[in-house]
């Protein structure tokens, strides 16, 4: 009799009570099943924890299921159902259960995404300073616009008042002689710094807080989307 | 960035609402309003920053022609990033393979 009870009532999807049934049999080696859901309730540091949060989340019952499962609740028959129904049952008995674990898993993971947003901030403050105050990598510039100029000398190439910065990264593909191999604008220009104005070198240093601050947003939005 | 801002900001906000849905006597409510008014005051220094980097970003990428409204920060310090990655490879082939004869 109680076995087709069981059987009768389907509260929540198939995979997911196997999900749910490996869940609460992992927790259960710590907390005794009827602990789980009171310490729950009472914010136990053991729930503390992202994993389980977002679990709890997920096989949260849904409208439906609460509907199912409320007859149930402090009825000597739930002892019948299946183990992830009584676990649902005394879910169903924690007010507005979805979203207290969401500001729980909000909680919990709160700390860690501050920390990335900051550092992610400050890299950008960071770069954003450094570059402003670039003085060598200007005068870099200038002389990219000097040498492009004269190598473009009298044609309507030439005289050129300033380039689009993203055009720096254009001058690899500028060839030079056939006969140096590997020759570019970029390879002139890297060996005519090294040579003739070594000091202007000093522009790696001042572009060097460009690399973390162009790794930022990526990374955040990935943890964005994720939660 | 700006979405995992104000992803935090309106999740601050969600807990701030949930607070008032639960008894003074749970322990919900005291755990999380203890929560809510440290994260806060964090956010806050948050929001500050991020004030202070749109300033600046601001600054530096008009100073460079282009605009911030329409440039992200990754394609903005990519650029440059780029560029002395391209140098230090170009570099290292000159510094081991001798000077370019020009």
């Amino acid at each position: 009799m109680s076995i087709i009870r069981e059987k009768e009532i389907k509260q929540t999807k198939a995979h997911l009570v196997i999900l749910l049934d490996i869940f609460i049999t992992s927790i259960a080696r710590k907390i005794p099943f009827n602990d789980i859901v009171p310490r729950i309730k009472y914010m136990d540091a053991f729930f503390d924890d992202e994993q389980i949060l977002n679990n709890l989340i997920r096989f949260a019952p849904t409208t439906e299921e609460v509907e199912k499962l409320k007859p149930y609740v402090g009825s000597e028959q739930r002892f019948e159902l299946s183990i992830p129904d009584q676990f649902c049952v005394q879910l169903v008995d924690i007010k507005r259960f979805k979203e207290r674990a969401e500001c729980m898993l909000f909680r919990t993971t709160f700390r860690d995404r501050y920390h990335q947003l900051h550092k992610q901030m400050t890299a950008v403050f960071d770069a954003s300073l450094s570059l402003h105050n670039a003085k060598e990598f200007t005068q870099l510039l200038h002389l990219i616009l000097l040498l492009g100029n004269y190598l473009n000398g009298n044609t309507y190439r030439g005289g050129a008042f300033g380039i689009r910065i993203a055009s720096i990264n254009k001058l690899v593909d500028t060839k030079g002689a056939p006969t140096s191999a590997g020759s570019t604008f970029l390879h002139f220009l890297v060996d005519t710094v090294e040579r003739y104005f070594p000091d202007m070198l000093n522009f790696l240093e001042e572009l060097e807080e460009c690399g973390e601050a162009c790794k930022g947003m990526y990374v955040s939005d990935v943890i964005a989307i994720a939660s | 960035m700006v979405n995992e801002f104000r992803s935090l900001e309106a999740s601050l906000n969600k807990v701030e609402e949930e607070i008032k849905h639960h008894e003074e006597t749970d322990r919900f409510v005291c755990v999380m309003r203890e929560f809510h008014t440290q994260a806060y005051s964090e956010f806050k220094r948050l929001f500050l920053l991020r004030n202070k980097m749109n300033e600046w970003y601001d600054k530096v990428v008009r100073y460079y022609g282009e605009d911030p409204t329409k440039m992200h920060p990754d394609e903005f310090f990519g650029i440059f990033k780029r560029f002395t990655s391209s140098w230090e490879v170009i570099f290292l082939i000159i510094f081991y393979y001798g000077t370019l004869q020009c």
